[in-house]
């Protein structure tokens, strides 16, 4: 069965505003929430001829660090001895997003939040591939988040990762059964872990080859958001692409036809 | 998917678990049937609390001599002190399934071997002296952020084991651990791995405890799900490992099946973030998708392990769902009031029981359940009540906040 990738957009935390038909449902909100909404919006909005979500569409997010400022922010009230926010709490927990998700487009399907420091997004899109390809899904959205927190850029920083930022953003891809529509779709993936120093996942030295090329992809999202931006140039359907990336902590591939 | 056949079924061939109300499964499953309650204010080794709600915790350390011994064999030079307790939790209850399944690490070197574990604390950085320090604008020497970044379960374990596969952790709070063994399942069905280590862990953190409490979920006195009188959920801490291999494999080595993972559903409320759908309408689908996988209907059905947490909405839901579905005469029982709650762990924790209730064919009622809530949609069994089984494949089924719902279909292995 091929699975076709019908809808792949990534955004930033610069860019993102918050969905306008879905802003009351998400006006209390975390960042991580919301830009997992955000990016599912328009990842369901950029494919028209997509049946809606129903009980056969599912949810896979990956994230590496999770809702980590809210779950400091509820830290903080308690070290400080003030009253714990039930809301802050919910929110920080792992799957917050996946819920908001599940309810805002009435995803009715499997749920699924994996939490991974070396291949977040990868390790939801083969969980979503997955699930379509046995026949429990016709339709996934697959999405990768990532906050952080000034915690994490501090111990980045004091660790001498001291190049650029790490941006806060998301990725959304729409999966579905191929049919008898053109597109590209997903041939083959592979995840590789092995074990790596903690500091090489404050440093993240990935590389994306595909095509000849190497692209430094330097954040927990940037492999996530090249292969999205390869998918989204001009279709040719002589194309196949090959990509691999690799990292201290392994390596993933995965080949996408255009058929 | 369609149903395997009994050759291509997933058998369980191994089983380990610790947590408050014991340290492997054999005394687990006695301290159930003997009704041994182990809730008690939470120790300061954990965390100092004037909160007055009782939990269920294991003793400070938590390795035994096997789980040491699985961490010194890995050659990896790890520090227990770096790794933190929700890992150690881990390490403990895979030794005892690699123990039970007649596996040592060797024995798995030139397998593909799958590692899956659910948790919710796990993934989080809750080092509160560091975070202190972090705030107050000092520069705290950053080991707990390196430990933080070196406890991913699958990832420790998979270095502890030395071996290669595809590993994951689920954090779909709650249900994480049912679903891990569900994911597992699929992956051995895919041929992804030969075998899989599938489960879940967690330790209890302040910020759990100060959370749920914050959400007025927690009981101050021991559990009493399904009781008419329950006033919420004991937290708990602890892990379940099971090891799963295709049926046939596990026949060429000659290994003993507990059982099998016939079938496994998930299923999402699209209602609320805290709070299930008070007709359990994504359990219930969860429920239909695991049977139709299981190739079984209703009827087969002798034994439900509940998630069973004791709050009002959740004992109310899954009745509400198991009623709506017409699972109406097998009995059910939680085994919360032995436990806890632990979260990540306890759907793996509850489909080691379950199996066992099932095996022995017989299932004590729910511990805490003193007069059974009369407006539930079904009924339960009560602390007193026994029941025979009236045959051997069972459920165990989760629910967890974002309105996830989980469940598996469980056969143990007959005489």
């Amino acid at each position: 069965m091929n699975i076709m990738i019908t809808a792949a957009v990534h955004l930033d935390e610069s860019s993102v505003g918050l969905p306008q038909q879905c802003a009351s449902q998400l006006r209390r909100a975390d960042d991580f929430i919301k830009l997992a909404a955000a990016a599912s919006v328009e990842a369901l909005d950029m494919c028209s001829g997509c049946q809606e979500p129903n009980e056969e569409s599912g949810l896979f997010v990956g994230t590496a660090f999770g809702p980590m400022q809210t779950n400091f922010d509820v830290l903080g009230l308690i070290v400080d001895n003030e009253q714990t926010s039930p809301t802050l709490f919910s929110h920080s927990v792992f799957n917050s997003a996946a819920g908001y998700l599940a309810r805002l487009f009435t995803i009715q399907g499997s749920s699924q939040t994996f939490t991974d420091f070396s291949w977040p997004f990868f390790q939801a899109l083969a969980a979503g591939s997955g699930a379509i390809s046995s026949g429990r899904l016709k339709q996934c959205l697959v999405v990768q988040v990532e906050t952080y927190s000034d915690l994490l850029a501090d111990a980045r920083q004091q660790t001498g990762q001291s190049a650029k930022p790490w941006q806060a953003g998301a990725v959304a891809w729409l999966l579905e059964n191929q049919g008898d529509r053109t597109g590209w779709c997903i041939d083959d993936s592979s995840i590789d872990s092995s074990p790596a120093a903690a500091a090489e996942y404050l440093h993240r030295a990935e590389y994306l080859h595909v095509g000849g090329s190497v692209i430094p992809c330097f954040d927990p999202l940037s492999a996530a958001i090249a292969i999205t931006d390869l998918v989204n140039q001009k279709n040719d359907p002589e194309k196949s692409l090959h990509c691999e990336i690799t990292a201290p902590y392994g390596s993933v591939g995965l080949k996408l036809q255009h058929s | 998917m369609s149903p395997p056949s009994q050759k291509n079924r997933i058998a369980v061939t191994g089983m380990g678990c610790c947590c408050g109300a014991g340290t492997t499964v054999p005394e687990i499953f006695r301290n159930l049937q003997e009704k041994k309650i182990n809730c008690l204010p939470v120790p300061d080794y954990l965390f100092q609390t004037d909160l007055n709600f009782p939990a269920f915790i294991m003793e400070n350390e938590v390795l035994s001599a096997a789980g040491n011994k699985l961490l010194d064999q890995s050659g990896q030079n790890f520090h227990r002190e770096q790794l933190n307790r929700s890992v150690h939790l881990t390490i403990e209850a895979a030794a005892e399934a690699l123990y039970d399944a007649g596996l040592s690490p060797a024995d798995l070197q030139k397998k593909r071997v799958g590692i899956i574990l659910g948790t919710t604390v796990g993934c989080t950085f809750h080092d509160e002296q560091y975070y202190i320090q972090w705030r107050q604008g000092k520069h705290p020497d950053p080991e707990p952020v390196f430990n933080y970044l070196n406890a991913n379960l699958a990832a420790v374990l998979q270095a502890v084991l030395n071996v290669q596969g595809p590993t994951a952790v689920v954090t779909n709070a709650c249900a994480s651990g049912t679903d891990a063994i569900g994911i597992a399942r699929d992956w051995l069905a895919r041929d992804l791995c030969d075998i899989a280590l599938a489960g879940g862990a967690d330790a209890l953190s302040r910020i759990a405890f100060y959370g749920f409490a914050s959400l007025m979920l927690l009981s101050e006195s021991p559990c009493a799900p399904f009781d008419e009188n329950r006033s919420g959920l004991n937290l708990g801490e602890g892990a379940g490992v099971l090891v799963l291999e295709p049926q046939v494999r596990a026949e060429h080595r000659k290994a003993h099946a507990h059982g099998w993972v016939r079938g496994y559903g998930a299923a999402s409320d699209c209602y609320h973030p805290t709070t299930p759908d008070p007709e359990g309408r994504g359990l219930q689908k969860a429920l239909t998708l695991a049977l139709s996988e299981a190739g079984i209907d209703n009827e087969s059905i002798s034994y439900i392990n509940a998630h069973g947490t004791g709050t009002t909405a959740n004992d109310k839901a899954e009745m509400a769902a198991l009623a709506a579905i017409k699972l109406l005469d097998c009995p059910v029982m939680s085994t919360k009031g032995i436990t806890g709650h632990m979260l990540g762990a306890a759907g793996a924790a509850e489909a080691i029981l379950t199996m066992l209730t099932l095996a022995q064919q017989k299932t004590c009622g729910t511990i805490g359940c003193v007069q059974l809530d009369q407006k539930l949609a079904r009924g339960a069994l009560t602390e007193n009540e026994h029941k025979s089984l009236k045959g051997k494949i069972g459920i165990s089924q989760s629910l967890a906040f974002g309105g996830t719902n989980s469940a598996l279909i469980l056969e143990a292995n007959g005489p």
